[in-house]
């Protein structure tokens, strides 16, 4: 009752916020630096979802890391539902980016080194799907693709944070925190909407760690009931006692 | 009466090569992509020079590929022969592991070798640096390696293995792709030394990173 | 005398499905356990969950020490390599383990000494993996259908082998064969 309540209020702010947002963007005076200084508020949008994708695709490589070592199915829950939302935000950046890029610089697609890092990242979300979706033990799909995880992590931090930034790469994309594309209102409407993008997607989220629990759930509740068929008394061979000795248990 | 851990290394060593030189169909299969590859390459760029950007990726390009059908059959076959469990009961996972990439790492260097002298045979390619294309084929060799055995080893219980463990492998592959074209195309005679050191060097600490990680991320998956 | 393996409340799901679940046992030298039950009631999961083979749902297995040098384990749809000679495949385990050796007259596989895996019956197999599964003097022994795909020499050596095991070990096979199991102390049916 609680969740549906907060879904309900949510739901409202964000139909509040979210035209507001809208307007502003289209209200704020065009930043100077751009080429094409009117056509560039797509940034309002594809910096944020940038932003925030990379904090989920860095979530789902910890989640999956508290899973590997606890083997706590939900935390396999949250590690999926991170990479769902980093896909979706991620699909979003390079969408947002292309027409960025088609009024800034007059072709949607020129292998510029962030577009086509960011590519390479959802080719990684892809193989983890991929992956996920050859297995049908729930705890072989969460162990594999929780190693996947592991192993992306060092090519996800490579290719958001250091590709785009060595000194022989040249992309055309604009630094516009540090060479001051933005003025003050401009950035104002930036972080507004970094902070609403980023509390959709955190709502996002958390409904869709919710779903998975209560689906998990459901599945544990049927496996109980599917056990009351047969004799619910244990089955002991000879009674045993475990002294907390030596010896190597699994 | 427990062995060392390098004592087990070497045994699983041991019995990927007993099995690689008697059961030469795999071998052969890759050593024969690996040929018409470069043969094909030749064609492609008949009576051309080769400027060292083109070359660089054109072979980098043929050993990726060499790579992903090769290595990653190593952690496959356990399961497509039914001896994971005979595995499993006599060794331990980081011997597994470590053993296959070993193997793996000998079998890839020769193919790169032989790659080598087989495209600068049948190509206009020439060798300007051969210290950093060494240094860069060593690391592309590591490189390739960590990468693809661990997609191997994640891939090996599932369905559909053998084309998921490419799919899986190649989005791992991808990063070293930079690394190492910018390291082989400076000493094929194109770019700045001062840039592809660093991307050779960098090549080699991925490699040696993933190889050193893989065995953790195996065994987390091995017995499950 | 100390129990040589534990088990408190063991399990296994696949899906909402449980195969077995709550299932405790204690083991010391001189038993042999006798699993029973009919097809997919998880006789060969349980087996492969007390070899350390699996990762179970719920519950604990207890050995002392390293459970690839307490426990033995030899099943009929375990593969061998295919290239490897069975004094290979014994060398190999030797080499992995830190020890064991074996006489191959005893499991009666001296005359395929040399022959690599694929050549072999799958009788001879059979026999190869309880030799690698016997080598290192295990306390604890776990058979799955050992006799499935042997002649009567065969169950002979399996029988031989169960015997000594319970000198200063002891035995859990896994079976349905109604001629399996008959010295057995211990009987336990996964579907009742």
């Amino acid at each position: 009752m609680r969740a549906l309540k907060s879904t309900k209020w949510m739901a409202i702010l964000v139909g509040i916020f979210m035209p507001i947002a809208t307007v502003a963007t289209f209200m704020a005076p065009p930043a100077a630096k751009f080429q094409q200084p009117d056509l560039a508020r797509m940034v309002f949008w594809h910096l944020p979802c940038a932003l925030v994708s990379s904090v989920f695709l860095f979530l789902a490589p910890y989640f999956a890391f508290r899973f590997l070592r606890t083997t706590d199915i939900k935390w396999d829950i949250r590690a999926v539902a991170a990479m769902e939302l980093g896909t979706l935000l991620g699909i979003l950046t390079l969408l947002t980016g292309m027409l960025f890029a088609k009024t800034q610089w007059g072709a949607w697609w020129n292998w510029d080194p962030r577009q086509s890092s960011y590519l390479m990242v959802m080719l990684f979300a892809a193989g983890y799907f991929a992956l996920r979706s050859a297995f049908s033990d729930n705890e072989k799909r969460a162990a594999n693709s929780g190693g996947y995880l592991m192993a992306a992590l060092l090519p996800f931090f490579f290719l958001i944070f250091v590709y785009p930034r060595l000194p022989q790469v040249v992309s055309l994309h604009p630094n516009v925190i540090k060479d001051g594309s933005f003025d003050a209102t401009y950035k104002g409407v930036f972080y507004m909407m970094l902070v609403l993008i980023g509390v959709v997607a955190a709502w996002l989220y958390q409904l869709r760690v919710r779903a998975g629990t209560l689906e998990w759930d459901f599945e544990n509740q049927n496996a109980e009931l599917d056990n009351r068929h047969r004799s619910a008394t244990p089955r002991v061979v000879r009674t045993i006692s475990l002294p907390d000795q030596g010896g190597t248990t699994s | 009466m427990n062995s060392g851990w390098m004592t087990e290394v070497l045994a699983v060593l041991r019995k990927e090569a007993r099995v690689d030189v008697r059961d030469l169909g795999s071998l052969l299969t890759v050593a024969l992509f690996s040929g018409v590859t470069i043969f094909a390459i030749s064609v492609a760029s008949f009576n051309q020079q080769l400027k060292g950007g083109i070359a660089a990726g054109l072979l980098w390009v043929a050993l990726l590929f060499a790579a992903v059908i090769g290595q990653p059959r190593r952690f496959l076959t356990e399961e497509d022969q039914g001896t994971s469990d005979l595995l499993r009961l006599l060794a331990r996972p980081h011997a597994i592991f470590w053993g296959k990439c070993l193997m793996g790492i000998l079998e890839m260097a020769v193919t790169a070798v032989a790659m080598t002298l087989f495209f600068f045979l049948l190509t206009s390619a020439t060798l300007k640096d051969p210290g950093l294309y060494a240094l860069g084929l060593t690391g592309s060799v590591l490189a390739l390696v960590g990468a693809t055995s661990i997609s191997g080893a994640l891939a090996a219980s599932a369905r559909n293995r053998s084309t998921l463990a490419a799919a899986v492998a190649l989005p791992l592959l991808v990063p070293i792709i930079f690394f190492g074209i910018a390291s082989l195309r400076t000493s094929l005679g194109e770019g700045l030394p001062e840039n592809a050191w660093p991307a050779a060097w960098g090549l080699l600490g991925y490699g040696i990173a993933s190889i050193i990680t893989g065995p953790w991320i195996f065994s987390a998956v091995w017995r499950r | 005398m100390a129990n040589l393996i534990e088990a408190e409340n063991l399990g296994k799901r696949y899906g909402s499905r449980w195969l077995f679940r709550r299932v405790s046992l204690s083991l010391t030298a001189g038993d042999f356990l006798v699993i029973r039950g009919a097809n997919g009631s998880g006789k060969s999961t349980l087996a492969r969950g007390l070899a350390h083979l699996i990762e179970l749902t719920e519950g604990k297995v207890r050995v002392d020490g390293d459970p690839r040098l307490a426990i033995g384990y030899a099943a009929l749809d375990m593969a061998v390599y295919p290239h490897l000679t069975p004094v290979e495949h014994l060398e190999m385990a030797a080499e992995l383990r830190g020890a064991g050796s074996v006489d191959l007259d005893r499991f009666g596989l001296e005359s395929c000494r040399n022959t690599r895996g694929q050549g072999l019956s799958t009788g001879q197999r059979m026999r190869l993996k309880i030799a690698m599964a016997v080598q290192v003097n295990p306390p604890v022994l776990i058979l799955d259908e050992p006799g499935a795909s042997l002649d009567d020499a065969g169950r002979a050596v399996v029988e031989e082998v169960v015997r000594t095991q319970r000198q200063s070990g002891c035995v859990v096979v896994a079976t349905n064969d109604p001629r399996e199991g008959v010295e057995a102390n211990l009987e336990f049916r996964l579907d009742d």
